[in-house]
């Protein structure tokens, strides 16, 4: 990771967010550290329930964090009041997984686009209008969409009106959990060309959730990976891509089937589920699974380490 | 030998919705064939699901088969009685859908739910169906079969539930058996693990297996032949080599093109422009010609017929025709 503190926009250390539960605490994220620098990408991957939603919530302080410290463009978030917080919420937006119910169907799109330019800046009747008109036509729609409601619209158009919302308060960082999950493969591309452009237009920084490994490697500078609340690697995607070192990693890699049936590929198998956030594995926990699992594995919770790409593995100190 | 194990012919089905006539489901015909593993790809709501829910006549109101016929080892299914296609379904032919805890009972132990089938097609003994579900469950790779037997399905993982309904899928030594996203609700490791228990399956037991899938990963790891569905019609069939290396219809192409490729991460990515068709009041002609590239006058006006490409191969679009004008379609390797 770049230490180059000037470029750096959202600087993430040590953050904790545990959910006391009946049967036990999950510790959704366990101690989180990582930086995404100006007009750069984030992505970040994982098996479904590793903590991505829960860091992203937690970042936005849709969650308060439980510890550590969220910097954002030099401001330190974590520990504000929600009150104090507002002046830096414009700043961070998110757009969700699912672009049926992430937006409110009683609402025509104007009024959608227009709640954070209310909350958030200062613009009267006619620039308001002509805000909302521009940020349509910048996400491929057109102001005689304005007036119309979510179900009038196909996914991916859907995804767009999420879009606008989004860079309605022109912020700084965006979110994005999951975006293009739930369309199809055709529609896919066109919005990720569309998140690449708006990046490149206003300088945007991202933080971008995803299943789909080769769609983060295309749209990310830095990826993490996470497993059971801790970011067990982290550094450059293609480094990551060319050569994974957690075995983590390897499998997750291994495992991403490859839309080309004459590569035929020797995966390395991991076994197993993941298993419950209640029970952690001691040691490393990923070791229950994991194919090269030593005796020191079970005993020492592997730390981060490494400059540039940081590796969270016995193998690797 | 006879190697059509399914055979599609001709098939409509529509929706009598309260704003009209959904036509889910038009002119399909294609075969599945014995022992192989074919794919189905296709747009989000282009008719791969409402195919197969019409072969096992599994359609819901106001869904109705408007014409056509799909033959199963010869025989009609359309005239078969209830009784009679209740028998060839978990039988000779069974399902796996994508959210295995909707497809199973979650008041039954996975024990009764395994071994009901096997007493009431196979006529076993209570005694014997319970070590055929014990040799199933391990057959799945589920460690400790037989406790498991007595666990109901909220005590699984969303991989192992999945495993679990592959045991009752293959319990009566079905012919066929379709997957409809069997995997999409499961995490990529988790994911490779029932892919490869089903290869390992399909070459033990010889089953045909349909899979229905929207990932083009999916399909060019398991599959041995594909079918492309666009706007409830067949766009192209092909051996999955071709489909990947020499796709003849443009949107086979399109959705190639729009997935991203290693060492291309500089570059912007090449979408289907548009949005997919609406199945409402559908256009006449192509049902692609919206979103197409190489669209001319006549494929906004009339439907392309098949044009075969070879042996196995072929692709509904006008491009492909003797009157088509010269066109740069086809001419490179993708
Ligand atoms: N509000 C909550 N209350 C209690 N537990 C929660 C809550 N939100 C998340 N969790 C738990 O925290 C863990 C992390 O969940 P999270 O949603 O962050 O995972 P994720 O990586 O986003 O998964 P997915 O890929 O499925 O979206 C899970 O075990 C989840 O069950
Ligand atoms: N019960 C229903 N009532 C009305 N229309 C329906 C019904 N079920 C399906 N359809 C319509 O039939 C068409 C085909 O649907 P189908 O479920 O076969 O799509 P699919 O290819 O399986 O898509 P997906 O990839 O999203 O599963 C769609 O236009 C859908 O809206
Ligand atoms: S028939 Fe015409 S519109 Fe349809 S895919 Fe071929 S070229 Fe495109
Ligand atoms: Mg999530
Ligand atoms: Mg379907």
């Amino acid at each position: 990771m770049s230490k180059n503190n000037k470029d750096c926009l959202l600087k993430v250390d040590g953050l904790k967010k545990y959910f006391p539960m009946n049967k036990g605490l999950v510790k959704a994220v366990d101690d989180v550290s990582f930086s995404i620098n100006r007009g750069e990408t984030l992505g970040l991957v994982g098996e479904s329930g590793c903590g991505k939603s829960t860091t992203a919530r937690t970042i936005i302080r849709l969650y308060n964090p439980d510890s550590g410290s969220i910097e954002l463009d030099g401001f330190e978030l974590a520990s504000l009041s929600q009150k104090r917080l507002m002046p830096h919420r414009k700043k961070m937006q998110m757009i969700f997984q699912d672009p049926y119910s992430s937006l409110n169907g009683r609402m025509t799109v104007r009024d959608i686009i227009n709640e954070p330019i209310s909350v958030h800046t200062k613009l009267n009747k006619n620039d308001t209008k002509n805000k909302i008109n521009d940020l349509l036509e910048r996400v491929g729609l057109n102001a005689g969409h304005a007036n119309r409601y979510p179900h009038e619209f196909s996914g991916g158009q859907r995804q767009r009106i999420g879009i606008a919302r989004a860079l309605a308060a022109n912020p700084d960082f965006i979110i994005c959990d999951e975006p293009i999950s739930a369309l199809d493969v055709s529609i896919q591309a066109q919005v990720v060309n569309m998140l690449e452009e708006l990046q490149e237009e206003f300088g945007l920084t991202y933080l971008f959730i995803a299943h789909d490994l080769s769609m983060v490697r295309h749209i990310s500078n830095q990826m993490g990976v996470m497993y059971l609340g801790r970011i067990v690697e982290i550094g450059e995607s293609s480094e990551i891509y060319r050569e994974p070192k957690h075995p983590y990693t390897q499998a997750l890699l291994g495992a991403n089937p490859v839309p080309d049936p004459r590569i035929v590929r020797q995966k390395l198998k991991i076994i197993g589920d993941i298993p419950s956030p209640l029970n952690i594995p001691s040691g490393c926990r990923f070791r229950t699974r994991c194919p090269h699992a030593m005796d020191i594995c079970s005993k020492e919770e592997p730390q981060l380490t490494g400059s540039g790409r940081q590796v969270a593995c016995h193998l690797h100190t | 030998m006879d190697n059509t194990l399914l055979s599609i012919r001709n098939l409509h089905t529509s929706f009598f919705t309260h704003v009209g006539e959904v036509k889910a489901v038009q002119n399909v015909s294609y075969d599945v064939r014995r022992g192989e593993i074919l794919g189905v790809v296709g747009e989000s709501g282009s008719g791969k699901s409402v195919s197969y829910m019409s072969c096992m006549r599994l359609l819901q109101e106001p869904g109705r088969i408007m014409g056509g016929d799909v033959q199963f080892k010869g025989e009609s299914l359309l005239s078969k009685t209830n009784r009679q296609m209740r028998n060839i379904r978990g039988n000779r032919m069974s399902m796996i859908f994508q959210n295995p805890m909707t497809s199973l009972n979650a008041v039954l132990k996975i024990g009764d739910q395994i071994t009901e089938p096997l007493r009431e097609h196979k006529n076993m003994s209570r005694a014997e169906a319970k070590r055929e579900a014990i040799s199933l469950l391990e057959r799945v790779q589920i460690p400790d079969a037989e406790k498991r037997l007595s666990a109901y399905p909220h005590e699984f993982s969303g991989g192992m539930r999945q495993r679990v309904l592959i045991a009752m899928a293959i319990a009566c030594r079905p012919d066929l058996i379709i997957a409809d996203e069997p995997t999409t609700a499961l995490d990529v490791t988790i994911q490779s693990q029932i892919l490869e228990l089903m290869k390992d399956l399909q070459q033990d037991l010889g089953t045909s297996i349909v899979f229905i899938t929207h990932d083009l990963g999916v399909i060019a790891e398991t599959c041995s032949r594909v079918v492309v569905m666009y706007g409830s019609m067949v766009m192209e069939e092909a051996p999955v080599d071709d489909i990947f290396h020499r796709p003849a219809h443009p949107y086979t192409e399109g959705l190639l093109r729009s997935i991203p490729k290693p060492g291309m991460e500089d570059k912007r990515l090449s979408p289907i422009p548009g949005s997919p068709p609406v199945q409402l009041s559908p256009p006449p002609g192509c049902p692609f010609a919206p979103r197409c590239n190489y669209a001319m006058n006549i494929c906004r006006r009339r439907l392309p017929e098949f044009t075969k490409i070879g042996e196995n191969h072929r692709s509904a679009c006008w491009l492909l025709s003797g009157h088509a004008p010269s066109n740069n379609f086809r001419r490179e390797n993708i």
